[in-house]
């Protein structure tokens, strides 16, 4: 049987409770493959090989990295779930902003602490993933594709659509015809847009889509209202430090 | 018949409302709704909701013709065998302005010409489309794309408001049915009504504002002239590629196709869905290659099939002047504005056409 | 209503044209490192009796589980029974069906595009340029010429490839070598190996160094391109200052394909569609769609 696992670093645990969360397909996954790490749903170590790896959460700790590296030698595939595994979460967006003394003191009032501490990392960083799962949460439709896909010996495919082709296939109104910022032209598809469905701006907590306009977006942000400082920061809340704006003369622009 | 126009008649604005019960009764009803701000084509469970005075819904009703996704057929890996659940059902599109029905007749050409498409077939089959006159706001440019009216497109019956009744006219035998159907709904046409209907077709065309209307002559020549023109860049840095523009696009078509299999690898459904050609993975092939690397060759894409691609499929121009593209791009890219750059129109009158 | 539209929906209900039909994998060849060579037969007889395409023609090839592919034909109509399919592990698909052997099932509906115009190049001389796996429709080609070959002129086969590994059917092509009736000239990037020098006879170098040593009188001679995107612009340019017309010349175009019958859209090259209108196109069509090379 399929070895699968499916572990938390430092983050909310949410990914885990929305892959939790898909229950048909759990039940129909029970009996195909062993769930043989999943601390969140079961008890009992786990320490041989497995198939199947998700990985939710940024890496922010000294044991953050030790469980990944262990246990990417131990996977064959390894997907990172969730944009803090995928780009340091939002736990990550203003590291370039201050240093790590500066925040610890800020948060814990002292700079000793009784294991090490980093800026929040996405898993990248440490390891070879093998696919990205964005999304805060994760998508539970997407999940399911790319478990289906790969237990069945195929890569799942993802072309990085921006949220507009869900959001106007919905048949919603713009929401920056309204004035209201939101990031749905550079993010990364795949939620089916429930954000701006209920009139909430595109936070693009899925990273950005293929070749993002980011030039563009900012001018669309400012003329709303934002100040380009602000707007900067906005797309920077779930894109973390990767972030950086994309000129027109790169690949793709 | 005593004017010798059998092919119309006349439904007084009051009776509106039981023709449209009536239908909905016989057939799942589809028309405009309000929704926010905007407006858009919605299965109807209450007639009273239904808007008369709308400008233009998101999306256009090719929705309920071809569906934004949708299973092309599942099949089994092992045997190969392929199965489709493709059902349709028959359904009454009903207020569909002039240049969405010329949208749906650009449709028929491409799905029911060449390597004709039996689903599209049976859709458009089952589908009676029942028009409504509007008048053009300042995106609206089917006055040049010669789309304003519904001669020789292909609904079953058309209403032009002619005052206190709507002129209908009858296109085609289904249309005929339900006039016949709901007789008493309808009055023959007199004299004046004949008289009010030919007026109301003068009081559309001088409804447009003249600085909203491209130039469309030799369209298809212009844009391959232009082709190395450095308007286009200039215009696709503020294009976010979002898709937008061809996403609301009546006559737009493309799509992807991908297999999904299931948990147990014992069915893979293969689903379509509806994609753009702003999208950089649209002409992506295995080995990391992109036919169309630029924003500026994509943006550029988009107006070529309009205007050169199209004519040389189908003998139409792709566009009907909707000027849905231009009123939902976030960017506020305007067609009309890019094509009138294209023409070499000065400033001055630039300004004139986008403030 | 309009009747040409009328015309349109009174037409009996058409076969589904996306249905393909069940076909078994016979054999795989491997050809060169990831390139393979699979052979196909479908499961119904009357299917393998009624198959026939036309050299440069494509299939949509249903890899099970991962999805359709266009591949172009590398076996020629004039051999019965089979359809043979190059196909270099280059994406998600491909990497399924190079794991595929003999007796699995898959299915394929076609053929697809326009082909070489065959029937046009009869009673002319005719060059054949291939680059890398743009030998494999160019293989469809050669088969029927040489199956026919009363029926044309003069031929010519240039193929250059990176080294000798990546020679695709290495037997066939040497043994083409030793015959009187078609004329081959091989060249390589890199001559490294013995095998290299013999397969080249030492040469080294671009393709388009071969096309001057062609003796054809251009005006009579149909030339048949196909290689990697990057070397059309060179061949054409070598191929139009050597005299040959760009009428004559037909090059094979690769686009993302999905539907293979138009409907799609990914495919489009200026106005034209690579899957209906092409994918083989006169060079003289680079006036006409932008981007084409």
């Amino acid at each position: 049987m399929v070895k699968v696992g499916i572990v938390g670093l430092t983050g909310c645990s949410g990914c885990q409770c929305e892959i939790l969360n898909c229950q048909d397909a759990l039940l129909k996954l029970l009996t195909l493959v062993d769930f043989a790490l999943f601390p969140l749903a079961k008890d009992g170590e786990f320490d041989g090989e497995l198939d199947l790896l998700f990985v939710e959460g940024s890496v922010s700790t000294f044991l953050d990295k030790e469980k990944l590296l262990k246990l990417r030698e131990k996977a064959k595939i390894l997907v990172a779930v969730g944009s803090c595994a995928c780009y340091g979460g939002v736990q990550a967006q203003r590291n370039d902003e201050a240093e790590l003394e500066q925040m610890i003191r800020e948060v814990y009032g002292k700079w000793e602490l009784p294991f090490e501490l980093f800026k929040p990392s996405p898993l990248s960083d440490f390891v070879e993933v093998d696919y990205f799962l964005p999304g805060c949460p994760v998508d539970k439709k997407q999940f399911v594709y790319t478990v289906a896909s790969l237990l069945n010996g195929v890569k799942p495919f993802f072309p990085k659509l921006p949220v507009c082709h869900e959001c106007k296939l919905s048949e919603n109104e713009c929401l920056l015809l309204k004035g209201v910022p939101c990031q749905g032209p550079v993010s990364y598809a795949g939620c089916g847009a429930p954000c701006t469905a209920k009139g909430v701006g595109c936070q693009g907590c899925r990273g950005d889509c293929d070749f993002p306009n980011h030039q563009e977006m900012l001018s669309l942000l400012t003329q709303r209202g934002l100040s380009y400082e602000d707007a900067v920061k906005f797309l920077k809340v779930f894109r973390g430090n990767s972030f950086k704006v994309r000129g027109l003369n790169e690949k793709g622009a | 018949m005593e004017f010798h126009i059998d092919r119309a008649k006349v439904l007084p604005k009051a009776n509106l409302w039981e023709l449209l019960e009536g239908l909905k009764k016989r057939y799942k009803l589809i028309a405009p709704v309000k929704e926010g701000e905007k407006f858009a084509f919605r299965e109807i469970s209450d007639v009273s909701s239904v808007e008369l005075n709308y400008t233009r819904t998101i999306l256009p009703p090719k929705k309920f013709l071809l569906p934004y996704r949708r299973e092309r057929f599942s099949y089994d890996p092992e045997t190969m065998e392929f199965k489709s659940s493709f059902k349709a059902e028959e359904q009454v599109i009903f207020g569909i302005h002039s240049c969405d029905l010329h949208g749906i007749s650009i449709l028929d050409s491409i799905h029911l010409k060449e390597n004709p498409d039996p689903r599209y077939l049976e859709v458009r089959r089952k589908t009676i489309l029942i028009g409504i006159s509007c008048f053009p706001d300042e995106y609206c440019f089917c006055l040049s794309t010669g789309t304003a009216f519904p001669d020789g497109a292909n609904w079953d019956l058309f209403l032009t408001d002619v005052g206190p009744d709507y002129f209908v006219s009858i296109g085609s035998p289904k249309g005929d049915e339900i006039v016949l159907t709901f007789k008493h709904l309808f009055r023959e046409i007199e004299k004046e009504d004949l008289e009010l209907y030919k007026r109301s077709t003068a009081k559309k065309k001088r409804a447009f504002n003249e600085e909203n209307l491209p130039d469309l002559e030799r369209i298809s020549q212009l844009i391959e002239l232009e082709y190395d023109s450095p308007v286009w860049e200039e215009e696709a840095k503020r294009c976010l590629g979002c898709g937008t523009c061809t996403n609301t696009c009546p006559t737009c078509f493309c799509y992807t196709s991908v297999d999904v299999p299931d948990l147990t690898g014992k069915e893979v459904k293969r689903i379509e869905f509806i994609t753009s050609c702003q999208y950089p993975y649209y002409s992506l092939v295995a080995g990391e290659h992109y036919f169309k690397p630029t924003r500026t060759s994509r943006f550029r894409h988009r107006y070529y099939h309009k205007f050169v691609g199209y004519p040389y499929q189908i003998e139409k121009l792709g566009c009907v002047g909707c000027g849905r593209c231009t009123a939902e791009c976030p960017a506020g890219i305007s067609m009309v504005k890019t094509i009138k750059r294209l023409r070499g129109v000065d400033e001055k009158e630039l300004r004139e056409v986008t403030e | 209503m309009k009747k040409s539209l009328e015309k349109l929906l009174n037409k009996p209900l058409p076969a589904n044209p996306f249905l393909p039909l069940k076909a078994v994998i016979t054999d795989v060849e491997e050809l060169a490192p990831e390139h393979k060579k699979f052979t196909f037969s479908f499961l119904e007889p009357s299917a393998c009796e009624r198959w026939s395409h036309i050299p440069g023609q494509f299939v949509m090839l249903t890899v099970p589980k991962a999805g359709e592919i266009p591949i172009s034909i590398c076996s020629s109509p004039t051999r019965k029974g089979v359809i043979e399919l190059t196909v270099r592990k280059v994406g998600r698909k491909t990497e399924v069906l190079h794991k595929l052997g003999p007796g699995d099932l898959v299915a394929i509906r076609g053929p697809y595009g326009n082909g070489f115009p065959v029937e046009i190049m009869e009673g002319h001389n005719v060059l054949i340029i291939a680059g890398g796996l743009g030998i494999a429709p160019l293989r469809s080609l050669i088969w029927y010429i040489l199956d026919r070959r009363h029926l044309f002129k003069d031929v010519y086969l240039l193929y250059g490839t990176r080294n000798y590994e990546a020679v695709l059917y290495k037997d066939e092509l040497s043994r083409l070598k030793e015959r009187k009736d078609i004329k081959c000239l091989y060249i390589l990037d890199r001559v490294e190996t013995p095998e290299d020098e013999k397969w080249s006879s030492g040469r080294e170098g671009l393709i388009t160094e071969l096309i001057g040593e062609v003796e054809l009188e251009p005006s009579e001679t149909f030339v048949a391109v196909c290689g990697p995107p990057v070397a059309y612009k060179f061949i054409g340019k070598e191929l139009l200052k050597n005299g040959y017309p760009e009428s004559q010349i037909f090059v094979s175009l690769e686009r993302k394909m999905e539907c293979g019958i138009g409907k799609c859209g990914h495919c489009q090259i200026g106005y034209k569609f690579a899957c209906v209108d092409g994918p083989i196109f006169p060079l003289w069509d680079t006036k006409n769609l932008p981007e084409m090379i």
